[in-house]
């Protein structure tokens, strides 16, 4: 078992004031099979009107705060300790097609819940050229665990990953038009490829634990947030990362779930200012704090 | 349709020729601005016919029972899809045409259950041979109510002699009933705060969002207008920043998706953050529902008949047009073989996605359809066409023509149950009916049924900076069209007939035309008087003043309209008539007949006096110029008495002057200037800002000061000394006096518009955080 403290600082920074900012976090981890919660906490500065907590639609930890004050600085500081178990991946898995088809009309509560994932999203609509992509993977009678991998291993031998090549906004034709992105381009890709050979998918937001070139010390603030995929297998739900063409293991903490990135989007909100430029940072650690 | 119309309503046809019908409808609809906004086009006039729809009380009593179940239909299941959701549990309803319907709103579940998902319900239907038929169900934001209550207004007027004889049951009874409904959705029972969200008056449908509001009684207003604020919605109030006042209801107008820029679309401006939350936490009734929309899924007809037994055990009492959904196999497969005989619709527009005729595509486009439908199932369904009843329309030669008829009727959630409006809007190719159901009215008003004018509630800002506006449009219109008229008179007077006094007059005047109405100098009379686009002309103001009132429609009564829209045609009249004086008069005779609404219909409440205040700021900044433009050059004798007498005349007050018989330029100073019992002039309206600025709620920041300094100035005016003539040679004290007064003034309104409803800061959104790292 691994622990982790977690902190996950977001700062904007206004050059005039700010009169509201009102937010919407999902950034307390939520408990899942092989992870708990063991505390966690937002604060934000200056210090809000209101913060409350709600677990949304899809079993996230959901955080609205109202900051009414003039500010030209606002802070969103999240705190959490995490244990993390390793979870064996399943030994086999049925055929892609037997698990598409016992969605369909499906009334146990887990596959139930998994056809909302199965369906096209906001963010996800249909489009032909995902489906082309995917169909290379899922060869008949393929174990639906071995066609998602082999997704992924395509999508990470396929695609070069280039910080600061996307922004929140990219749709998945760009990426696939562009041939670069970052962990949320391929995770919107795994989930979308999924859903196109009518399987139920969603997409993670959560952190990777990093580990510092050998004989260096580990930057201080040098994490980021992840973003990976994860498939139903008609059992269970099976995470896998295209960005590191890997399952997930101890290492990764989950923070939420969605259909895609905007049900889950670590921060956003809405400010009332008149014009004036702001700069935004971020700053994640993520540290061992014991291990198992 | 087979029904049979009233016999006054026969009689009435059979002596005035439909084209006569036709025309006075338009011309009521044009008086009383009836608009409707074509999405991406400008305002248009509202399209009506002048026959009503007649409906059978046989006929209208069983689709009233239809309508009335099905809302309730509609409200229950709404219940269970954001609540237990046992629907899709049991596999009563796919959960891919529920969740698959962009009109499911995720955050909206909610684990206790609301009182209401449905309140207002709008069902589209046809009477087919075979009976009535739904071919949809409208209950995101329903638009048409209001529409058909101004339909029954203007058919009324223009079938009076009918509609007097006829038993029609009226349509008044049922905005009581909407009324009481929402108040028993506030969440705590004493005295509801209730307000109705617009998109706007840009929205389509403005004009009856206006109607409704102040038929209802509750003020309309924007999201910008509303805050959430400790877990709860308030709306902003005037008199100071800070000040807000609690809602309890929000009757909606504006879409889901765009009512709150936090949780739901982040670029719109037409929500307010937090909504979402408020009504999560239970401290607000919103209706409908913000995730209502997925029940105008075609998608659930299907499924309807099953949900009826199941959630009210009731067999469904109204069929729906027969329809396939195409997210099962047997759906999927009949819509596919059936392509060309049926219509093919998405569940939900977007994304390219629209409805077709399949009989009117190529075999290569049917193709095509198919394999989107392949490709997408459960996003469409196929509909078997219905052939709707006909009923004639008056056309554009007078002819008369049968158009199929599409009714939307409505029905509102009120103790306990559905109440239905008896009619509806009709709608025959491209014009409304009205809807007359035989039968007397059953039940007795609850609640008196006038139209009110203007809302109870909180003055907004918003409301408050378009009456601030209105005022001083309509001052300053009135204050022109009367200056100008003095001048096309002295103009009359001395163009054929050249005498140096008179020439020498009438230049000051037409110099001062264009002084006092910041106008180019030299612009022409005529451009002054009918050049819409020129600022400080007679239709420039008029056009303001008009738009103006648009914006703030539910704050003025129906009479405003006729004399707005009689405002706009006389104005049109003056740009070709050789009459100018005349038309002057007529405009003026208008501008005059909306002082004296304002003066005689309007309580005296903040609104008032704002828009008060602000008249008589513009009166005052009027005169003020009129005096310093004509009366600080002293020029030959007989033409100062020409100027001092169209000075008099543009400031109504030259029979004041004959009747005191004081001559002089002192006692002309006096009457205009300081004098306290002389309606136009500055004294007096100073007086009058005294007490309006003592009723216009807000914090003092400055206006009182403001005020001081303008009756400071007057106060140590004295006519005689403005009267004398300086080393200059001119009038320069006077001149000094008049553009002081001028610039305070000028002073004062703007302090007053700064305090009382500086805008807001605009909304945009935080920068969202960038997802990276990790690989």
């Amino acid at each position: 078992m691994n622990t982790y403290r977690i902190t996950h600082r977001t700062t904007y920074g206004y050059d005039d004031e700010v009169g509201e900012s009102f937010g919407r976090a999902h950034l307390l981890p939520r408990d899942r099979p092989g992870q708990t919660c063991l505390d966690a906490q937002v604060t934000v500065t200056p210090r809000p009107a209101e913060l409350r907590e709600h677990t949304d639609w899809f079993g996230n930890r959901a955080t609205y705060f109202a900051v009414i004050e003039d500010h030209r600085r606002l802070s969103v500081l999240a705190e959490s300790t995490v244990a993390v178990d390793e979870r064996p991946p399943p030994a086999t898995t049925p055929p892609w097609e037997t698990v598409r088809d016992r969605l369909r009309g499906a009334t146990d509560p887990l596959l139930l819940d998994a056809r909302g994932y199965a369906l096209p999203s906001p963010r996800l609509p249909v489009h032909a050229e995902v489906a082309a992509y995917a169909r290379a993977s899922f060869p008949a009678g393929r174990p639906v665990a071995d066609a998602a991998l082999d997704l992924c291993g395509r999508i990470h031998r396929d695609f070069r990953y280039a910080s600061g090549s996307s922004t929140v906004g990219s749709t998945v034709p760009e990426l696939l038009a562009r041939g670069s992105g970052v962990c949320q381009d391929f995770a919107h890709l795994a989930v979308a490829g999924l859903r196109a050979m009518g399987l139920a998918a969603r997409y993670v937001s959560g952190y990777l634990e990093t580990t510092p070139p050998p004989g260096r010390p580990r930057a201080v603030g040098a994490d980021a947030s992840h973003a990976w995929a994860s498939v139903c297998t008609g059992a269970d739900w099976l995470d896998l990362d295209p960005t590191n063409d890997r399952l997930t293991d101890a290492t990764y903490v989950e923070l939420a779930h969605g259909r895609d990135y905007a049900d889950v989007a670590p921060l956003k909100g809405v400010i009332f200012a008149d014009a004036g430029e702001g700069v935004m940072e971020v700053a994640v650690d993520m540290i061992r704090v014991d291990r198992g | 349709m087979e029904e049979v119309w009233p016999p006054e309503l026969a009689a009435l046809l059979d002596r005035t020729p439909p084209a006569e019908l036709a025309a006075t409808t338009r011309r009521l609809l044009a008086d009383e601005a009836i608009t409707y906004r074509p999405p991406g086009e400008d305002e248009q006039p509202w399209a009506l016919d002048p026959l009503p729809l007649p409906l059978a009380a046989a006929a209208w009593a069983e689709l009233e029972a239809g309508v009335a179940q099905r809302a309730l239909l509609l409200d229950r299941l709404l219940a269970d899809l954001y609540g237990p959701r046992l629907t899709l549990r049991t596999g009563l309803l796919p959960v891919e045409v529920v969740l698959g319907h962009p009109g499911y709103v995720h955050g909206w579940a909610r684990a206790t259950p609301r009182p209401r998902e449905l309140f207002l319900a709008g069902t589209d239907v046809v009477r087919t041979p075979d009976g009535w038929r739904v071919l949809g169900d409208r209950v995101q934001a329903p638009s048409g109510a209001g529409y058909a209550l101004a339909n029954r207004r203007i058919v009324s007027r223009v079938l009076a002699a009918a509609r007097r004889g006829a038993q029609i049951r009226r349509l008044g009874p049922f905005f009581d009933a909407m009324r009481r409904g929402l108040e028993e959705l506030a969440p705590a029972a004493d005295r509801a705060r209730i307000v109705l969200l617009t998109p706007g008056p840009r929205s389509e449908t403005a004009y009856e969002q206006a109607l409704l509001a102040s038929r209802l009684g509750f003020p309309l207003v924007l999201a910008s207008e509303l805050t959430v604020r400790d877990g709860r919605v308030w709306q902003r109030a005037m008199g100071g920043a800070g000040r807000l006042e609690p809602v309890d209801v929000i009757l909606r107008r504006v879409d889901a998706t765009w009512c709150d820029p936090l949780d739901l679309r982040q670029d719109s401006h037409l929500g307010v953050p937090g909504l979402l939350e408020a009504a999560r936490l239970g401290t607000v009734t919103i209706v409908n529902g913000l995730g209502s929309g997925v029940a105008e899924n075609p998608g659930l007809l299907p499924f309807l008949p099953a949900a009826a037994r199941a959630l009210l055990d009731e067999p469904l009492a109204l069929p729906g047009a027969p329809t396939w959904w195409c997210g099962e196999p047997t759906g999927r497969s009949h819509v596919l073989t059936h392509l060309a005989d049926l219509f093919v619709k998405p569940i939900a527009r977007g994304d390219g996605r629209r409805s077709v005729d399949g009989a009117a595509l190529t075999a290569a486009e049917r193709a095509e359809l198919a394999a989107r439908i392949e490709a997408e199932p459960h996003a469409w369904i196929g509909q078997e066409p219905q052939r709707p009843g006909t009923a004639p329309v008056v056309a554009a030669d007078g002819s008369l023509d049968d158009r199929p008829v599409v009714l939307r009727t409505f029905a509102v959630a009120v103790d306990g149950g559905f109440r239905v409006l008896p009619g509806g809007l009709a709608e025959a190719g491209p014009v409304a009916k009205d809807v007359w159901v035989s039968g007397a009215t059953v039940s007795a008003p609850s609640t008196p049924s006038t139209p009110s004018t203007g809302a109870e509630g909180p003055l907004s800002p918003r409301v408050a900076a378009d009456l601030f506006w209105l005022g001083r449009y309509a001052e300053r219109a009135e204050s022109t069209a009367r200056l100008l008229r003095a001048v096309a008179d002295r103009f009359a007077d001395f163009r054929s007939t050249p005498e140096p006094a008179g020439g020498e007059a009438l230049d000051v005047l037409l110099r001062a035309a264009t002084t006092v109405t910041t106008t180019p100098p030299g612009t022409p009379l005529h451009d002054l008087i009918t050049d819409r686009d020129l600022p400080g002309s007679l239709a420039y103001a008029v056009h303001r003043l008009t738009g103006v009132a648009r914006a703030v429609r539910e704050q003025l009564s129906t009479d405003t309209w006729l004399v707005l829209g009689r405002l706009a045609a006389v104005l049109d009249e003056a740009t070709s008539t050789s009459d100018i004086s005349g038309a002057l008069s007529r405009v003026l005779e208008g501008l005059l007949a909306l002082a004296g609404l304002a003066a005689e219909s309007h309580v005296r409440d903040p609104g008032w006096h704002l828009t008060d205040a602000v008249r008589r700021v513009e009166r005052a900044q009027h005169v003020a110029a009129l005096v310093a433009a004509t009366l600080c050059e002293p020029g030959l004798p007989v033409a100062d008495g020409l100027v001092q007498e169209s000075v008099l005349i543009a400031a109504e007050s030259l029979i004041t002057a004959r009747r005191r018989r004081r001559t002089g330029l002192d006692a002309v100073l006096e009457l205009l200037i300081t004098d306290p019992d002389n309606p136009r002039s500055i004294g007096y309206q100073a007086d009058r800002l005294r007490q309006d600025v003592a009723r216009v709620p807000g914090p003092d920041g400055g206006v009182l000061a403001a005020l001081v300094a303008v009756e400071g100035r007057l106060a140590g005016l004295r006519p005689t000394e403005l009267a004398r003539i300086g080393p200059d040679g001119t009038r320069d004290r006077l001149r000094a006096a008049c553009l002081g007064l001028g610039s305070d003034l000028a002073r004062f309104a703007e302090v007053l518009e700064g305090t009382r409803f500086a805008p807001g800061a605009p909304l945009r959104p935080l920068g969202p955080v960038a997802v990276g790292g990790g690989g």
